[in-house]
């Protein structure tokens, strides 16, 4: 029983997250807040890896490798980002961006 | 109407919504709390596709691991002298002024091409192939070992970052 | 006799041709039995419980040279069978206290997600010869990714709380978890490797030796890091009874402490069955080609003795500090447990399981966690050695 759902639905799905993630990442103020839409765009390309492994080729491992690596990255980007806001925190006393600005002309 | 299309639509609002409260919440935890439902969400999606070994991946990692880095994050970096009452930054207006046209492009492009006819079935062994995909030397080792040791330099490099001086 | 000796699968069979035979289409007849089935699956931990918690109440007691519940009173019931029926009652009827000042939602959810999670990662256990709610080619692999969703559930109720100690037991008991996930995972690739597949019918049908004689250092790291999943002692210190109160929740009353309080407890029988799946055999043992329903019934045998070692270390062992908790995992399991994953890899690919005699690779395996264990306890007797050495020329 083949999937019933077509390969678009899923493209659009994916699309609408990628870009509520955008808009989190554009529109928040706190860094910790921005780095949850970091990872909404992360898990739209996700399942935009996986909805093209599964309709264009299933039987090879290219597509669920890809999205691995994708889950890979998020976590090294993710540990190392959160280390940066904590570290600025320390430093700062604030998370958030738009007062972090030492260096605005 | 079938059952996969009510799965779909379900999870897919899962997904939706759930990444709608995230971007829009001003508390950040509760914030965080809808991005573990979002990607609750997702991993009923990659089951609907097959992929059950990405969906356990899904719930070990973004559920079990950065969900949790993230909220351990929040707490401590929580602000209670001054709180974020707002949220939202100054150009979120013109964040969605943009973002809305952006993902009517994106579907518009899609719809606009012909994929290919009726998918073949996933093979039973499917975890099987994809372990040996990643192993082979002419297929994905190199790209493994390379995450490999991007991960370690990530944990290093985190550790030292958010080192007490 | 014949319907008796694989009873818990004639009578699903039975029931589906019921089913059809009152004319339902096909769709219907498959969801009512998968639904169910499901109930039914979900309703047996919970129901067991009740026997569970007798048993462990018993061997605590045991222990400690006492006679536990038994029929004092009007309550007990014959040996004190009826007295959790009793504390079951009795937490339907306490008042269901929030704090003030609690975020309402995620406070009430806590408890229902930890429970969920708790029931679940039944769905994939071999029961008996046959009996599997669902056959997921990815088993074992689905138990671990919803036992690291537990987390969430602590975390929701420490933080819904609104109260500093119930954070700090939260924040406490995620980093056991967090750090212990490590040593347990990599045990259980070390069978995974071993039985070929994810799946846990596969890994039960694999063993025609009991994996216990073949990887005992593999059953040792794995039976530690579960004692600390479960926040048991003597790695407890999530909820120390006598020094957090309750931990992540102490601000939990009635049914919504029975739900913690029950999903602790399947969370254990959750880890005895899978530990007897993983390395006792599951639903083998003799007489059970013969007879298929003996399957579930060395399964049951093989929990209790399995809680029954757990107990032990429970209730005979200090507890121990946070730090010690932590170095104990980052010094000693994660490096043994990579170790052995690395060892069994190699003996595993050097000695093939040859179905004809599995006797040689099991030798093998356990040739080589003979071989670790002395390692190991040769390497900690001379770090001992030195640390003592070290103290003594220090203080004197």
């Amino acid at each position: 029983m083949g999937p019933q759902i077509p390969l678009e639905w899923y493209l659009f799905l994916a699309a609408a997250l990628f870009c509520i993630g955008a808009y989190g990442v554009l529109s928040r103020r706190n860094a910790i807040a921005i780095l949850m839409g970091v990872e909404l765009m992360l898990n739209a390309v996700n399942i935009n890896l996986v909805a093209f492994w599964r309709f264009l080729e299933p039987g090879g491992a290219v597509g669920q490798a890809f999205a691995l690596f994708v889950y890979a990255v998020a976590a090294a980007e993710v540990a190392v980002g959160l280390a940066l806001i904590i570290a600025t925190w320390r430093t700062r006393e604030t998370v958030i961006l738009e007062d972090v600005d030492l260096l605005k002309g | 109407m079938t059952f996969q299309h009510v799965l779909f639509i379900v999870f897919g609002a899962i997904t939706l919504g759930g990444a709608l409260m995230v971007v829009t919440r001003r508390n950040v935890f509760n914030a965080a709390l809808f991005m573990i439902l979002s990607f609750f969400g997702v991993a009923g999606l990659y089951v609907l596709l097959e992929a059950p070994f990405l969906a356990g991946v899904q719930l070990f990692i973004y559920i079990g691991g950065i969900s949790i880095l993230i909220i351990f994050a929040i707490m401590l970096t929580r602000d209670m002298m001054n709180p974020d009452l707002i949220g939202r930054n100054s150009q979120w207006i013109a964040a969605a002024v943009v973002m809305v046209p952006l993902c009517a492009i994106l579907i518009w492009t899609v719809s606009s091409h012909d994929w290919a006819a009726a998918p073949g079935p996933v093979p039973e062994n499917s975890i099987l192939t994809l372990g040996q995909a990643l192993v082979d030397q002419e297929g994905l080792a190199l790209p493994f070992e390379v995450a490999s040791v991007l991960l370690l330099v990530a944990l290093i490099g985190a550790v030292t970052i958010a080192r007490e001086r | 006799m014949d319907f008796l000796s694989d009873l818990i699968v004639n009578i699903g069979l039975w029931l589906q041709d019921l089913l059809v035979s009152i004319g339902l289409p096909d769709a219907w007849v498959r969801i009512i039995t998968l639904a169910g089935g499901a109930f039914i699956l979900a309703l047996v931990p919970l129901t067991a419980m009740f026997f569970l918690i007798w048993y462990e109440r018993k061997i605590v007691a045991r222990i400690a040279d006492r006679l536990g519940p038994n029929n004092t009173g009007a309550y007990g019931g014959p040996y004190g069978l009826f007295q959790v029926l009793a504390d079951a009652v009795k937490m339907f009827t306490k008042e269901d206290v929030i704090p003030a000042a609690a975020d309402r939602w995620i406070f009430n959810i806590a408890p229902m997600v930890f429970l969920a999670i708790a029931v679940v990662v039944w769905a994939v256990i071999p029961l008996g010869k046959g009996i599997v709610g669902s056959d997921l080619s990815i088993g074992i692999f689905y138990i671990l990714s919803f036992g690291s969703g537990a987390m969430v559930a602590i975390l929701m109720a420490g933080w819904g709380s609104n109260n500093k100690y119930a954070l700090l037991g939260a924040l406490r008991g995620i980093a056991t978890l967090i750090s212990y996930e490590i040593p347990q995972v990599l045990s259980v690739t070390a069978v995974v490797m071993v039985a070929g597949s994810f799946s846990l019918v596969e890994i039960v049908e694999s063993q025609n030796v009991i994996f216990l004689i073949g990887m005992p250092l593999t059953a040792l790291l794995f039976l530690l890091s579960i004692l600390a999943e479960l926040g048991r002692r003597p790695l407890d210190l999530v909820e120390a009874d006598s020094e957090l109160v309750a931990g992540y929740f102490v601000e939990y009353s009635g049914m919504k402490f029975g739900m913690f309080y029950l999903g602790e407890f399947m969370n254990q029988l959750m880890v005895s069955i899978l530990f007897s799946t993983l390395f006792l055999g599951g639903w083998r043992g003799p007489f059970v080609d013969q007879v298929p329903v003996l399957g579930t019934v060395w399964l049951v045998v093989k929990l209790l003795l399995v809680m029954l070692v757990i107990q032990f270390f429970q209730y005979s062992l200090p507890r121990l500090r946070i730090d010690q908790i932590l170095a104990l995992n980052w010094k000693f399991l994660t490096p043994l447990a990579l170790v052995n994953i690395c060892v069994i890899a190699l003996v595993g690919k050097a000695v093939p399981y040859d179905p004809a005699n599995p006797w040689v690779q099991t030798g093998a395996l356990l040739l080589a966690n003979v071989l670790m264990a002395l390692a190991v306890v040769g390497i900690l007797a001379v770090a001992g050695r030195q640390m003592r050495r070290s103290k003594l020329a220090g203080s004197s």
